[in-house]
């Protein structure tokens, strides 16, 4: 498997780079324009500076994710889809080593991104602060971060102080969700690709992967949906119960994907 | 010493039958050409000894081994497309072979990169279709595998990197490996061949010693080639 993640870690920094390059000078224009927007007053700048600053939050949290999910090593649609299908099956390695390899892989680069989205969402968010000079956007989730009346950089302290000290278990609970749902996300899609490619395969894949797919997430969302009556003791068991039932089933599909691979697709 | 034996190997894609029961063994040292039209099977079977495809029935042993991650690391396939990624570039692949094979050998590889004029730095996507087929090719015969598989080597490459391709692969010849290599442009490469396979819709026509054929058709393997298919065309 070391052999494995060597190679794509290999291919991952050709993508790695430019989105790093992509992800920073978006983040810098969207501080320039808000500085600009509230230092002269500009409604233009002031408008605009707001979009991105919305639009950085998103991408910073679910554009990154969302691109690694499709475009990172771990997703197999190029491998069981294209001729590099040859070149992965023709290795002396077993599916679970390629498949498993590449999906660690791909946890390296979206945790990467997540740190660069992060530690430059720490210089973006108290821009709340003077965007919407006068409402504590973060206390309206219960959390209490910085004061509206405190400057810029104490704002940014405030958001360390938080993530670092008082909310460090609810972070490192968060980061480990966010990480086993992404890996659960990447499961489910391979699987997918595999069954496709195993059971099914014509021209019109697009449509029946499409529908494949929303089959079988819809099956596991009703699966590790279902009340247990734990939830209600505090917001975090109600997360860790389905993200378990989602690891549960993702190993499972793992290991199905897996044989799949070893003993059914063709190249 | 056997080191191919096909028993009774049937392929089909759904009703459609690739391969109908083929049967034949191949011994070290020898180089088979596998002949044949477009379609008669010949990729089909180049891909199910690769492990590439699955056997609908029947047996093939690799150095009496059956078809799997084992016999992966003694296979040595080329196939008819290019199957590196296209952001490779020369040195990339010769690293990737080199870390997947255990049986590869860098200078070899170098050696022969220097042999066929390939810039080691130039990326697969700035490649011509030769160039790719050479490194290909390289990359294929840069291992000390027991069985090299060649697809259509020859196809659409100009006839001097054709010419570099057959010196690559006589080059590469040894007594301790077998060679099959399909194609249907026979004249370029019939002087290699120690035994011969004439394949028509996924059976075997005619197969035997090279020369044997030769002096007893009283042809040459390509006048054979033509006087075989030359009513399916």
């Amino acid at each position: 498997m070391l052999t494995v993640i060597k190679q794509e870690l290999k291919a991952c920094r050709r993508r790695w780079f430019p989105v790093c390059i992509a992800l920073f000078s978006f983040y810098i224009l969207c501080i320039l324009v808000n500085i600009i927007g509230y230092n002269t007053q500009n409604f233009v700048f002031k408008k605009v500076g707001i979009v991105l600053y919305v639009l950085s939050i998103f991408i910073g949290l679910f554009g990154v994710t969302i691109f690694s999910l499709f475009a990172g090593s771990g997703n197999m649609y190029r491998v069981l889809m294209s001729d590099e299908n040859y070149l992965n099956l023709l290795v002396p390695r077993r599916s679970y080593e390629i498949v498993g390899g590449r999906m660690i892989v791909n946890l390296i680069e979206v945790t990467s991104y997540l740190i660069i989205s992060c530690l430059l969402l720490s210089f973006i968010g108290p821009l709340a602060s003077i965007i919407w000079k006068g409402t504590d956007v973060f206390s309206s989730f219960g959390i209490k971060i910085y004061d509206i009346n405190d400057n810029y950089w104490t704002c940014v302290k405030g958001f360390y102080n938080a993530v670092f000290v008082v909310y460090l278990d609810k972070a490192i609970q968060l980061l480990v969700i966010y990480l086993i749902s992404f890996s659960c996300g990447q499961v489910v899609l391979n699987f997918t690709f595999t069954l496709y490619v195993v059971l099914i395969r014509n021209k019109k894949k697009k449509i029946l992967m499409f529908i494949l797919l929303v089959v079988i997430f819809n099956t596991l969302s009703w699966f590790t949906s279902r009340k247990t009556g734990l939830e209600g003791v505090n917001t975090y068991i109600a997360m860790w119960i389905p993200t378990i039932r989602y690891l549960v089933c993702s190993i499972v599909l793992f290991i199905v994907t897996c044989v799949l691979m070893e003993n059914k697709l063709e190249a | 010493m056997e080191i191919l034996s096909v028993k009774n190997l049937r392929k089909k894609y759904g009703f459609k039958t690739a391969i109908q029961d083929i049967s034949f063994s191949l011994e070290s040292g020898k180089i088979l050409g596998l002949m044949g039209p477009n379609g008669s099977g010949k990729t089909t079977f180049l891909k199910t000894v690769a492990g590439l495809l699955k056997p609908t029935s029947g047996e093939i042993l690799v150095d009496n081994q059956k078809i799997g991650v084992r016999t992966k690391s003694i296979v040595s396939f080329l196939p008819d497309r290019n199957i590196l990624p296209k952001w490779m570039n020369t040195e990339d692949a010769i690293s990737y072979y080199s870390d997947f094979f255990d049986d590869f050998e860098k200078a070899k590889a170098y050696d022969m990169i220097e042999f066929v004029n390939l810039n080691k730095n130039r990326k697969i996507s700035e490649m011509s279709k030769g160039m790719i087929e050479k490194l290909n090719l390289t990359l294929a015969f840069s291992r000390r595998a027991k069985l090299y598989l060649l697809d259509e080597p020859l196809g659409g490459v100009d006839p001097v990197a054709r010419q570099r391709i057959v010196e690559t692969i006589v080059k590469t010849y040894s007594e301790d490996s077998s060679i099959i290599v399909s194609t249907h442009l026979v004249h370029d490469i019939e002087h290699m061949f120690n035994k011969v396979c004439f394949i028509s819709k996924g059976k075997v026509l005619l197969s035997g010693d090279a020369e044997e054929l030769r002096e007893k058709q009283g042809f040459s393997i390509d006048e054979l080639y033509i006087k075989m298919y030359q009513d399916e065309e």
